[in-house]
Order: C-alpha cells, then structure tokens, then sequence
C-alpha cells in the first residue's frame, strides 16, 4: 500500500509504515506540508495495523523546517486578535498540534530515521516520535527564536520531555544548532548511527521490538532500545 | 547591561530578602541571577520561598542560579524556579540516591535519561557538568565576564513577547511535568500566533 501526497509519501510495507517527508532536497516545510501531514496522521497513521511506525525525509535531510516568511503569511492571515487576545486560531495550525501529539500517544513504536538537518517544525516532528536514531553528522535544534518566534508544534514541552527543562529552555531561548553526538549525549536523541544507517536501523529495531515482545509502550521503549543495542551492537 | 541585570550573592536566607526589594524598588529586571554561595535556599521557610518564587517565575525575567557551594539533594526541588543553572568550581552535591523527591527534579530539569547509581557520594562540578547537571560551567576567575556573555546570548536580538511566551510555556509545562497539574489551557498556541502576527507586521514595516 503506497499513497503519494504533494509532500508526503504514506507506505505501508512488510507490517511497518512508513512516513516519508518529501520535499528534496531539503525538504523545507511548505504550508501545504502542514495540512498534509494532518491529514495522513489522522486518516492513516492513527488507523494502520503496522506493527511500527517510521519517520524519515526523504535524500540527504530529515527536514530543515519550516518555510518561515510562508508560514508567517499563513498564520496572520488565518489568525483573529481582540483586545490583545487570540479569538481564533488558523485551524490547519491547531489540527497539525493536535495530531503531533497523537502520533506521540500512539501505543505502537514511532521511529525517526534522522540524517541531515533537523531543524524547527521537522525537529518538533521528531519529537514526537518515541524514540530518534540519528546518523552521525546531522544537525538538530529549534532556531525559531531566532526569526522573532517560538517553537508553536508541542516542541517546548516535548524537548523538555527528553533533555529537562533547563537545556531545553537554553537551546529554545538561543535557538543554536547542535550536532548529532552532542544531542545524544543531552537525550535529545537515543541512538547514534553512522551515516546513511538510520532508516536501515529504524526497520530493525521495529523488527527487533516486534519479535521480542507483546507489550511495547512509551514507558518502556528504553528496555528493548537497550535490548537492541545489545543484539546489534555488541 | 547592568540596568537590566540584578546579581544577589546568598550566603545566608536573609540576603535573599535583598532580591524581594531590590526587584520591588527598582523596577523590572530582565535578569535576575542567584549566587549560591551557601545551600541556604533548601531549607528557605515555604512562606519565604513563595515570595522568591513569585519573582523568579515572573514570565519577564530570566532567573539564573549559579551554583558555587557544596547542596544537598533538597535543592532539587527548589530549583525549578530557575530558567538555567550555572555551576562554579564551588559547586559540589552530596548526591543521595535515598531522596526520591530530589532525584525525580533533578531528572526533569536536567537529564530525564541519566542513571546515577545507588551509592551515595560526593559529586564536584566537573561530574557534574559531565552528567549534564548544570548549563555551563563558570570559572571562578572570569565568572562575571563569562555570565555576562551567556547572557547576552540569551537575550541578544530576542524580544521580550518571544521571552515571555516561551517562559510562560515552560512554567506551564513545568506545573504538568514535576507537580502532576493538568494542563487546562496551553499557551503555546497563543504565544505562537501572537508572534508571528507581531514579526508579520514588523516584516510590513
């Protein structure tokens, strides 16, 4: 089963799916991204009976984000203010939130095969997998602050999730980039690879936690990440 | 940068109430940093310690702690008032894998994936900073020049709405993450769209 969007290419293939971000060659995510991947969440990803889930961009680069001066020209023409408050909110915006947050919840493991830049929404994507294999050489970080804005898609919290509150609020507020090793060791990513390896090392280890237990869960994926490492790499 | 920038030297709890009126007669500060000279702030009274927090979680300001003195595990739990925390060659824990409470702040603030054991012992400032347990380290020597250039990284072309909305997330964020509040109204999307409206009509400009 394979459904080619736009942007997005949905496949499903040997009980895994996968989720391929296509915009080479670095693919910058246009608006028309955004309300695609809503969709393909929600009327795919949400449903699949795969065993697992895999995140990855297609070429060299997992995402170098968002197209900043598209999206401003998206979200202050979808979005109503009074008296200084927000009245209504640009609904793709609110669905693309909400349905990061589902794939998040998910009770199936949701890989990122990260290679490249990784960089604004496509980081927050990735933050919302499970767990992020991340090949050596790639770059990472939330540069939002940096054009006058803030990560908007489940970022803040999702990287506090995983690299505490202090170096997430440091890494947002700077908005530097970071290299692959560097975000592993701040836990921001949970397995390093080499170059080229991620996607390959993604299928695995879903092989891996699929042949080696019944009751995978968020909670636990660091028991069979740790199992697999051992298998694999020792 | 000194006009917006308020450095406390603590030595004892009362030297903390030099931060509540300072911050009250002066006006407001961009950045308010805590020298931690002696582990006075674990055992601060609950009624002290709300007037503190009241100003450190103040979505305005940046609150830095800059740790240079041997603390306990009860720091930990103080802490999340602070946005960074810095440590010093002073700075020493006397880690106790016993204090359960502790141990889950200083997870969620610094390093949810970071095993420490379950013996107790000293950790000094180099341990700790190769656990991820502090933002960066300040060398006795240049600790002001070396605070005053990671501040100016962290405000340096940032607006204070940007610093506001991302504070205000992480204080929300915070309430859900180590007190177990649910979130009833997310201010990321807000804060978000607020911005993106305001740098839209600075681009026009």
């Amino acid at each position: 089963m394979r459904y080619e969007f736009e942007t997005i290419i949905y496949e499903e293939s040997e009980g895994i799916a996968y989720l391929c971000i296509n915009m080479p060659p670095a693919n910058k995510m246009k608006s028309q991204f955004l309300i695609e991947i809503s969709m393909v969440i929600k009327e795919y990803v949400l449903s699949t009976n795969a065993s697992g889930i895999i995140i990855y961009g297609s070429g060299r680069h997992f995402s170098s984000g968002a197209d900043v001066g598209e999206l401003l020209e998206f979200i202050s023409s979808h979005t109503t203010v009074e008296d200084g408050a927000v009245t209504h909110y640009p609904e793709w915006y609110l669905d693309c939130k909400e349905s990061f947050m589902r794939l998040f919840h998910m009770k199936i493991p949701v890989v990122s095969a990260i290679g490249g830049f990784c960089i604004g929404s496509g980081f927050e994507l990735a933050l919302s997998s499970h767990i992020r294999i991340c090949e050596l050489g790639a770059r990472l970080g939330l540069p939002e602050s940096t054009f006058g804005l803030l990560p908007g898609v489940n970022g803040t919290l999702r990287l506090s999730e995983e690299a505490g509150f202090f170096h997430a609020y440091e890494m947002i507020v700077k908005g530097s980039l970071i290299d692959s090793r560097e975000a592993k060791q701040m836990g921001m990513i949970d397995l390093l690879v080499q170059r080229k390896n991620s996607l390959d090392c993604a299928r695995k280890l879903i092989a891996f936690i699929n042949e080696h237990c019944s009751d995978y869960s968020f909670a636990n994926r660091f028991h069979f990440l740790d199992g697999f490492k051992e298998y694999y790499f020792s | 940068m000194d006009k917006h920038l308020l450095i406390c030297q603590i030595k004892t709890v009362s030297d903390l109430a030099l931060l509540v009126s300072e911050t009250t007669e002066m006006g407001e500060r961009n950045t308010i940093v805590l020298h931690l000279k002696k582990d006075c702030f674990s055992a601060m009274e609950d009624t002290e310690f709300e007037q503190v927090k009241r100003i450190l979680l103040d979505p305005y300001i940046i609150s830095i702690l800059i740790i240079d003195c041997e603390f306990s595990m009860s720091l930990y739990e103080k802490m999340y008032v602070f946005d960074l925390c810095f440590i010093s060659e002073g700075g020493a824990l006397r880690y106790d894998p016993k204090h359960e409470n502790g141990l889950r702040f200083l997870h969620l603030l610094f390093s949810p994936k970071t095993s420490l054991g379950k013996e107790a012992g000293i950790l000094n400032y180099e341990e700790l900073m190769s656990y991820g347990f502090a933002n960066a380290l300040l060398r006795k020597e240049s600790l002001r020049e070396d605070l005053e250039l990671e501040i100016q990284s962290l405000t340096m072309d940032r607006t204070g709405e940007q610093l506001y909305g991302i504070k205000s997330c992480m204080n929300a964020y915070k309430d859900c993450c180590l007190f177990g509040k649910t979130l009833i109204t997310d201010p990321e999307p807000s804060c978000f769209c607020q911005l993106a409206l305001l740098k839209t009509e600075e681009d026009k400009k």
